[in-house]
């Protein structure tokens, strides 16, 4: 999964939050931020400056721009070959195959490349033949990858197979930095991993939740929910700015259309962060589905003006939104 | 040079050595080459935390087998990473935790190294205690902060016949031995080596102090019996004299270390530098240095400046190898690295290396654009010289090499990559440019000045 332009998709309007201390970092292709609520500024400095630390420390092990990764060990290993992998790539690809199962496939860290078959250098649509597309699909899906129940590693099982934890990694970071806060007894914080994942670590005394808004990507004046963020995570996932998101079930399915946005909440960011994007390829049904044989999810859809479901362009909700307050 | 050659003699007759008693040890039927090497890690900071990484990711297979960790942040470093070692038991690890390096050094009676990775001022006390119970050590650069300590690790690792790698880690960076034997031995592409430049620039972000949670404390008694003020020096001992060295030792001790290294083996024959506290409070430490080195090689004088900023991070950081010819700059940062030919040298020159995949030719050199109607090139614009890459990547983590590099001299099979007596060197070049700031002159070296 490519790079979002995820500032666009969850909007957070905490700076007007008397004692949340605000800071931010660059990593990951995006931008972290945090909010605490601290008496102590300088402490709640630190404390970020350590879950920064962390963030950086996880690229290293994640980024498959790097070539000593674990990820691109990953990609680069031969059929049968099996990769020692730092526990967090390792935990992160448990949960990421946990998600592809639980999504139908619909979230997969399998397909990179069917995103080289369909996208040009400079991310735009391309006409791949048919054939192109057959060899990129016999290089996606999680059935390429055996990952170890014992030890910290993973087999590949096909050669050339490219695993990008972009559609996850985010989310994953965002909860190691709530463990890192909650260590520093910063739990009255809030993470935003670019925006498009944000965790609610806990709600500052005297709050009822972070205030969150989702806006409509297309027209950034259009506020379609607002709701105070108690518990859990919400992330986004869209297709603005002309970007693409292909669907790597079927050979047939291709480039995702018909939605603009998708939102999830859930229990954790690294489910939110991931469901986000299946919930942009998904069924309604599934969807629904989703949401209920999942405790603490819900699901936005904002369908895409002038798609095929144009007569249907009211935003669709699933689920449960506590408190959401949701207006439409 | 003739000091050069009895130097690299030296050295390499030392490791010989080093492998010969563990040639000895297999005779007895306690060694071999495929020999388990169990460890302990002493310092469990970030440092040691990347160190432990990279042997982790090295599988189950490898024979490295964690026996304990030390580190005197019981409520911190010590209890994470025991976890985690813990946590590897299938692996043949352990994660026994100590506060105290002399507890563990008595009570783990099986082991065969220790890696040290506790601040600079430790490293000497540390590292003798372990050549005192028969041990190797991998330490951690700086060696120390005073040159007659890291003497003594020197002549305690001789007097007990056992190795010591010091954790200059480009030294067995694949990337780097490249550039060194093929680019710059073999191909010779720089041709004749005039200047080196260099640079670590940090951002003010990534250099504000340290903090620690709240209720992790080191008790106030401990902090005081290791030698730390309060918590907060502890944490942030980089910035402090007589604990450490400031930046130009934690980030330009490797890469000044790199330029010796490309020189082969080379020695200044004199600093000069200039730095402060210019920008932080309460630090001991320059924040910002830029130092300059005369290097005597046998093809001439190469001039060698260096610069470490803790306030701007523009450019990052890498070496910058100048000669007559060509240009290499390299980076142990994710694949960075670039080699240029002059523009007055013809490709033809270079073109058998590319055709023997050396380098391999990224973009050709644009001429000086020559307008239409002028008779002439207008000489004052420079043309763009042809870019050229070199064909490696470093596919495993950045310590790992160097970490492997040890453990196969500890079995005999290999030979270190930076003993003991090149890391006092490298010592010797970085400390000089904190006395060269703090005398406020030009400081004379001497062959004898790198010699144990």
């Amino acid at each position: 999964m490519r790079k979002r332009q995820s500032d666009q998709v969850v909007d957070i309007a905490a700076k007007t939050i008397a004692d949340a201390h605000h800071f931010s970092h660059e990593a990951m292709a995006t931008v972290y931020e945090l909010y605490i609520a601290d008496e102590d500024e300088d402490y709640a400095r630190a404390g970020a400056q350590a879950a920064f630390a962390e963030v950086d420390r996880l690229e290293l092990e994640m980024s498959r721009f790097l070539s000593n990764s674990d990820i691109s060990r990953l990609n680069a290993a031969g059929a049968g070959e099996s990769v020692e992998l730092g526990m967090d790539t390792f935990e992160c690809l448990r949960r990421a195959e946990e998600m592809f199962e639980k999504t139908g496939g619909a979230f997969d860290i399998s397909v990179g490349a069917l995103y080289a078959c369909w996208l040009d250098e400079d991310r735009r649509l391309r006409e791949p033949s048919a054939k192109e597309i057959e060899q990129a699909h016999a290089l996606t899906g999680m059935d390429h990858l055996e990952i170890d129940e014992e030890d910290f590693c993973a087999k590949v099982l096909t050669e050339g197979v490219q695993f990008d934890l972009g559609g996850i990694g985010k989310g994953f970071a965002a909860e190691k930095v709530a463990e890192l806060l909650r260590e520093w007894s910063l739990e009255q914080s809030l993470v935003l991993a670019g925006a498009s994942s944000v965790l609610c670590v806990g709600v500052p005394e005297g709050m009822s939740g972070w205030p969150m808004k989702l806006r409509n990507p297309e027209k950034r004046t259009e506020v379609f929910a607002r709701f105070d963020l108690k518990e859990g995570a919400v992330s986004g996932s869209g297709r603005q700015k002309g970007q693409h998101i292909i669907d790597p079930r079927s050979s047939d399915a291709g480039p995702v259309e018909g939605r603009l946005a998708a939102w999830s909440i859930a229990p954790d960011a690294i489910a939110a962060d991931a469901s986000s994007t299946a919930f942009m390829m998904l069924s309604d049904e599934e969807i629904s589905d989703y949401c209920l044989a999942n405790e603490g999810t819900a699901a936005i859809i904002l369908p895409h003006v002038g798609s095929d479901n144009s007569s249907d362009q009211a935003v669709k909700s699933y689920g449960q939104w506590e408190g959401a307050g949701l207006r439409t | 040079m003739s000091n050069q050659i009895d130097r690299r003699n030296f050295i390499s007759s030392s490791a010989a050595a080093g492998a010969g008693l563990v040639l000895a040890n297999s005779a007895l039927g306690q060694a071999g080459n495929k020999k388990d090497i169990n460890i302990a890690l002493i310092g469990a900071g970030t440092q040691g935390q990347v160190l432990m990484n990279a042997i982790l990711k090295l599988g189950r297979n490898s024979g490295i087998k964690f026996r304990a960790v030390c580190d005197i942040w019981e409520k911190g470093n010590l209890r994470r990473v025991s976890r985690i070692l813990n946590a590897y038991k299938r692996y043949g690890h352990k994660g026994t935790a100590y506060v105290d390096y002399q507890e563990l050094l008595e009570k783990e009676k099986d082991l065969d190294a220790v890696l040290i990775a506790t601040p600079d001022f430790w490293h000497a006390e540390h590292t003798i205690a372990c050549f005192e119970k028969g041990l190797h050590v991998y330490c951690e650069k700086e060696m120390s902060n005073s040159l007659e300590a890291a003497k003594d690790m020197v002549l305690a690792g001789r007097k007990a016949g056992k190795l010591l790698q010091i954790g200059h880690q480009r030294r067995s960076n694949p990337r780097y031995i490249y550039c060194k034997d093929k680019v710059l031995n073999e191909a010779n592409l720089l041709n004749r080596i005039t200047n080196i430049s260099g640079q670590w620039h940090r951002s003010r972000a990534a250099c504000v102090d340290l903090g620690w949670p709240k209720g992790t404390d080191i008790p106030a008694a401990t902090l005081k019996k290791y030698g730390f003020d309060d918590m907060s020096q502890f944490r942030n001992w980089r910035w402090y004299k007589g604990l450490g060295g400031g930046p130009i030792v934690d980030l330009g001790s490797h890469q000044i270390d790199v330029y010796s290294w490309f020189l082969g083996n080379a020695l200044p024959s004199s600093v000069m530098a200039s730095g402060g506290v210019d920008y932080w409070k309460d630090h001991e430490w320059y924040d910002n240095a830029i130092a300059i080195f005369e290097f005597p090689t046998e093809k001439g004088l190469v001039r060698a400046s260096y610069e470490t900023l803790t306030t701007n991070s523009s450019n990052g950081y890498y070496e910058l190898f100048m000669g007559d010819e060509g240009t290499l700059l390299i980076s142990e940062s994710a694949g960075r690295g670039e080699i240029y030919r002059e523009s007055w040298v013809e490709e033809t020159k270079w073109d058998p290396w590319v055709q023997k995949n050396y380098v391999t030719l990224e973009k050709a050199s644009i001429e000086a654009e020559v307008k239409e109607g002028d008779d002439e090139v207008d000489v004052r614009e420079s043309a763009t010289p042809a870019l050229y890459r070199m064909p490696i990547e470093m596919k495993v983590p950045y310590h790992q090499p160097h970490l492997v590099n040890f453990f196969e001299s500890i079995r005999g099979n290999a030979k270190l990559n930076c003993p003991g007596e090149i890391g006092y060197e490298t010592a010797v070049m970085v400390l000089k440019v904190n006395e060269a700031i703090a005398a406020g002159r030009k400081i004379e070296l001497k062959p004898e000045d790198f010699k144990v």
